[in-house]
């Protein structure tokens, strides 16, 4: 039976035709597919990798600004705290001040006053001295000659009364 | 009605390619003669010539329809015949239709980058994928899968599309061709040339100088017999696996459809149920046959792969070493 014997011509048909197949998909065909697929395939994983990378990143970035945000709380609440205590310093400064000033000015006006009550003292003093000599002058115009003298006299016992 | 005679004539080849019967008349394609003979030297004409019993320029068909031609002393020879038959016409066909294929493919790749396919391209791709990475891949492995895919690659597709070009029964396809011997030959020989023109020194050192006590080897060499007949059953085997399966299928279908015509002598009704069974069984068989198809392509490439990964052994240290 032919079927087992193979024919010479579809033999040399048959190399000639898959040889002919072969060297063309092994120069054209698979080759470019087989690269595109692993070319593809390594782009996607790559994609993914950075993808990933990216992701990790953001969520690095995450947890930055979740610390920044603390870390500004934690200021917030130092700078406060120290504002508030400025703020007691400075009010129990400006009290003190005041109070200074107040006892200074209270001061000034006790020494004031004083002044002018030994001023206003010795004026009356002159003038009751005055006084008391027109009185006497007047009294003892007639009686007195020397007035010098009895004013001296006066002058002196005036002292006395003063130190008594 | 003689079965075994359409059978025959189906599953073989011909000068002639018949595509059906009007009428009485057969209307055919008569395809081109191609001989040499020793003592006229070349002749190409149309088998129309030789049509019905003709002789032409001294040619003519013998009994089992080959070319013959008698000299002038009457003693009869066979020139070499490399006509462009019905099959080589098939192989042809199958040729281009599997480089437009692929170069369709490799094409769009080119035009597309990094891109994924969709649709056709998208189905040879899974194929191309599932055959690359489970049978060359696997079974070979590292550098050599890129080196030898190619060629397992291209087997697969071409034996894949004479398969399914074998199961369309209406012209211009339906022609027996991975069920012909000398198709199935030549695949398998270029498979083992394959294997033994990139084997290592290893792999022939294994076949010449087996690892086993010296008294199988020397002085009689029974291993290396052993060996050496092993290397020729291996393209035989893939010659034969690939041409009884095809081979069977289409005699098994031929037959069921012939059962339809063989039955109109045994009555209507007998002719009617046979016709309804030997249908289904038919649809049963293609549809078999189209997994197998398949299947042999597949078994094919995977045995192809097996020996030539035995035949790559140490060919990784080998390379390591030279890089080193």
């Amino acid at each position: 039976m032919s079927l087992f014997t193979p024919d010479f011509g579809l033999l040399f048909w048959m190399v000639i035709a898959f040889g002919i197949v072969f060297v063309v998909l092994t120069k054209w065909g698979f080759p470019v597919i087989v690269k595109a697929v692993n070319d593809r395939k390594s782009y996607i994983d790559q994609s993914l990798q950075n993808a990933h990378e990216a992701n990790e990143r953001l969520d690095n970035i995450k947890v930055e600004t979740d610390m920044l945000v603390a870390q500004a709380q934690v200021e917030k609440q130092t700078i406060l705290k120290d504002a508030a205590k400025q703020k007691q310093r400075i009010l129990a400064e400006a009290q003190e001040q005041a109070n200074e000033l107040t006892r200074k000015q209270m001061e000034q006006t006790k020494a004031d006053i004083e002044e002018q009550r030994r001023q206003s003292l010795r004026q009356i003093r002159k003038e009751t001295a005055d006084l008391a000599i027109e009185m006497a002058k007047k009294v003892m115009q007639s009686e007195l000659r020397d007035e010098t003298a009895q004013r001296q006299s006066i002058e002196n016992q005036l002292e006395d009364l003063e130190k008594g | 009605m003689n079965t075994e005679e359409i059978i025959s004539e189906h599953i073989g080849d011909s000068h002639d390619w018949h595509i059906v019967t009007w009428n009485g008349h057969p209307i055919e394609l008569h395809l081109p003669i191609l001989v040499w003979s020793k003592n006229t030297g070349w002749h190409a004409f149309s088998s129309s010539h030789l049509a019905e019993g003709q002789t032409y320029e001294g040619l003519h068909y013998n009994e089992k329809g080959k070319i013959t031609e008698i000299d002038a002393n009457g003693s009869e020879s066979r020139p070499l015949d490399i006509s462009i038959t019905k099959n080589v016409c098939g192989l042809f066909m199958v040729s281009f239709i599997t480089i437009a294929l692929i170069l369709y493919c490799a094409n769009w790749y080119k035009k597309h980058p990094l891109q994924a396919p969709r649709g056709f391209v998208g189905l040879i791709e899974l194929v191309v994928c599932y055959l690359y990475d489970n049978v060359v891949d696997s079974v070979i492995g590292g550098r050599n899968s890129v080196r030898f895919a190619p060629y397992l690659l291209t087997a697969f597709f071409f034996i894949l599309m004479c398969n399914l070009v074998g199961l369309i029964p209406v012209f211009p396809f339906g022609m027996n061709l991975t069920g012909n011997i000398a198709v199935t030959v030549t695949l398998a020989a270029t498979t083992f040339l394959v294997v033994n023109l990139t084997g290592t020194k290893h792999y022939w050192k294994d076949i010449l100088w087996p690892n086993v006590p010296w008294f199988l080897k020397f002085p009689i060499p029974l291993m290396q017999v052993i060996e050496i007949v092993g290397l020729f059953t291996k393209p035989f085997s893939l010659t034969i696996r690939l041409l009884a399966n095809i081979f069977a299928g289409h005699t098994i279908i031929l037959s069921l459809i012939c059962m339809i015509f063989t039955s109109v002598s045994m009555g209507v009704t007998m002719h009617r149920s046979m016709t309804v069974v030997a249908l289904l069984f038919a649809v049963f068989m293609n549809m078999m046959e189209l997994l197998v198809a398949f299947l042999q392509a597949f078994v094919f490439t995977t045995m192809s792969a097996s020996y030539i990964s035995q035949a790559q052994v140490g060919s990784e240290e080998e390379s390591e070493i030279e890089e080193t």
